[in-house]
């Protein structure tokens, strides 16, 4: 597993690049290299490349408001794979035409296969205080190992 | 000799009466609803344009998706004309669109073979876009395929709008490229270029787009330069200028939005362009209405009326020589580069004369990028391959930042919604 390695896509009907460009830049600066897939990510692409680059985590960003529907096709074919099962998956930025993620979108979100998803006005302040857990993993037996930052600081 | 198309015919007119042409970017799934717009515009009090914007399925070439999801009772986010009858797209139509109100058609596609055929058998005459600016920021089509697409519908449109003996317009979108944070001069080098094919493809009206962006006189100097370009590369054709109220991220507060489209008409009105494509201020959190269109509608003409009798102080000069120069020469590079205007183009990106800061097409090189300074001028921040005179990088003798963190890039992009949040609530 390539450790400092991210791949960041969108779904297929995103033609938004800003959020990814920015992204690109987020995740540098956290000392990740970055495979910037590019605006309307061809599913089978994002997951092909995730199979061969076998990077730390793979980043879904979306800011059209279909996420919450093409972000399940995404994740199914994303687990589906042997070599990406294990690979921490996150999906975030404007993922519903609503300003908020209803609890059955989100638990269908999940159980399709997203570690975390950041929807919302705190997402990348949420999403900054798991890289350091996520990076800090040597392997997954499985993605849903990752426990969440607030849990970990309960415990 | 053919008649001028509606659209062409329109234009010229209001152009005579020194009349600022105002065009919404209205689109609606339900033809009702679409008509009961296109009425609404028509019978605004000023001089203005309908607009047929469609839907990203029809956008992406989904015409079986576009139906089902019509046969679901979805709502989708533009006209699918493609989906349509013909019979519907001319009841659509009919009565309505005329030489005293054309209607423009607005898509999106890189490929949009169906879109110039539906819009052909509706009857219409006007559509915009290009094969740069339609292909490179949207989608993942290669570029040499949106480019033989492109070269195929416009010979289409000229051919079967010349047998019905009118005078098609095809509009570029190339000044509107990623929608901001691009330099003036690469600007205006897209949409000179996609104006220059649409001629070549035998198209008799073009026109020349500018997003407006985040600084009045870089703004005003571009169009200048845009102007003085079209009077030396399209001699003795058919062109006007149309400009784009901002592109990027808008500001969030109503009052903010407003302002941000008022100063749009009155870059419109000083720069003398004759068409202007106009924003709502709801535009960023869902589909506008058609009360939201007429709004802003409103709210554009009287800025305009006012900026007539105002003008204004900006100082353009300097931003018109740069942009002047910094355009022309980039547009003689890329020109110099075949006799044949297709493969010109497709060349200029490969080798990296032509390239476009932050767009993450495979087909550009992304050796070229941007930064907004304080005054909101944009500045060459890397100038790749770009043929430029050798002080575009230096950012005209101002301190640049060196590379930029995520925040300030942030900040960039958040550039007029800032300033225009904080004129709103000071």
């Amino acid at each position: 597993m390539a450790m400092r390695l991210a791949v960041l896509g969108t779904i297929p009907s995103d033609a938004h690049s800003w959020n990814l460009i920015f992204m690109e830049k987020f995740l540098r600066e956290k000392g990740l290299e970055v495979l910037n897939l590019g605006p309307c990510t061809p599913i089978a692409e994002f997951v092909q490349v995730a199979v061969e680059a076998q990077p730390a985590m793979a980043v879904v960003s979306t800011v059209n408001g279909h996420g919450a529907l093409e972000g399940l096709t995404l994740a199914n074919a994303f687990r589906g794979h042997p070599l990406t099962a294990p690979i921490p998956l996150f999906l975030g930025g404007k993922c519903s035409s609503n300003a908020k993620l209803t609890p059955a979108q989100a638990k269908a979100l999940r159980e399709a296969g997203f570690t975390e998803l950041f929807h919302g006005q705190d997402s990348l302040e949420r999403f900054k205080a798991w890289l350091p857990l996520t990076l800090a993993q040597e392997a997954f037996p499985s993605h849903s190992s990752l426990r969440s930052p607030d849990a970990c600081q309960l415990s | 000799m053919a008649a001028k198309g509606n659209f062409v015919a329109y234009v010229e007119r209001q152009r005579l009466r020194g009349q600022l042409i105002l065009q919404p970017r209205m689109g609606f799934s339900d033809g009702g609803e679409m008509r009961r717009g296109l009425e609404a515009v028509r019978d605004f009090p000023g001089a203005t344009i309908g607009t047929i914007t469609l839907d990203s399925y029809t956008r992406l070439g989904r015409f079986l998706d576009a139906s089902q999801a019509m046969a679901r009772g979805d709502v989708l986010n533009g006209y699918p004309i493609v989906s349509r009858t013909t019979e519907e797209n001319k009841a659509l139509l009919a009565g309505l669109e005329g030489a005293g109100f054309p209607v423009q058609v607005r898509h999106g596609s890189p490929q949009p073979f169906e879109i110039f055929q539906a819009l052909l058998a509706a009857g219409l005459d006007a559509t915009e876009g290009g094969p740069i600016s339609y292909c490179l920021p949207y989608s993942r089509v290669p570029l040499r395929h949106s480019i033989a697409a492109w070269r195929q519908c416009c010979r289409l449109l000229a051919d079967r709008a010349g047998e019905r003996g009118v005078q098609c317009h095809v509009e570029s979108f190339g000044g509107c490229m990623m929608g901001q944070l691009c330099p003036p001069a690469l600007l205006v080098a897209f949409t000179v270029l996609e104006a220059l094919f649409f001629l070549d493809c035998g198209i008799p009206s073009v026109s020349l787009s500018y997003a407006q962006g985040t600084s009045l006189a870089q703004d005003l100097g571009a169009l200048q330069a845009l102007r003085q370009l079209g009077r030396m590369l399209l001699p003795g054709r058919d062109w006007h200028m149309v400009l784009y109220t901002f592109m990027g991220k808008f500001p969030e507060t109503a009052s903010g939005a407003r302002r941000l489209i008022e100063d749009s008409a009155a870059l419109a009105q000083w720069a003398g362009v004759e068409r202007l494509i106009i924003k709502t201020a709801v535009e960023a959190r869902r589909i506008p209405t058609i009360e939201d269109n007429l709004e802003a509608l409103g709210w554009a003409g009287a800025a305009a009326e006012r900026a007539r009798h105002a003008g204004t102080a900006a100082d353009a000069e300097g931003h018109f020589e740069q942009v002047f120069e910094q355009a022309h020469g980039i547009i003689q590079a890329v020109l110099n580069l075949s006799g044949q205007l297709d493969a010109a183009l497709a060349k200029a990106f490969a080798c990296g004369l032509l390239d476009v800061p932050y767009c993450l097409h495979p087909d550009v090189q992304r050796g070229v990028s941007a930064w907004v300074g304080p005054d909101g001028v944009i500045q060459w921040e890397a100038v790749g391959k770009v043929p430029l005179p050798a002080w575009a990088g230096s950012g005209a003798a101002r301190v640049r930042p060196k590379g930029h963190s995520s925040a300030t890039f942030l900040a960039m992009l958040d550039f007029n919604k800032t300033k225009y949040d904080l004129i709103a609530c000071p």
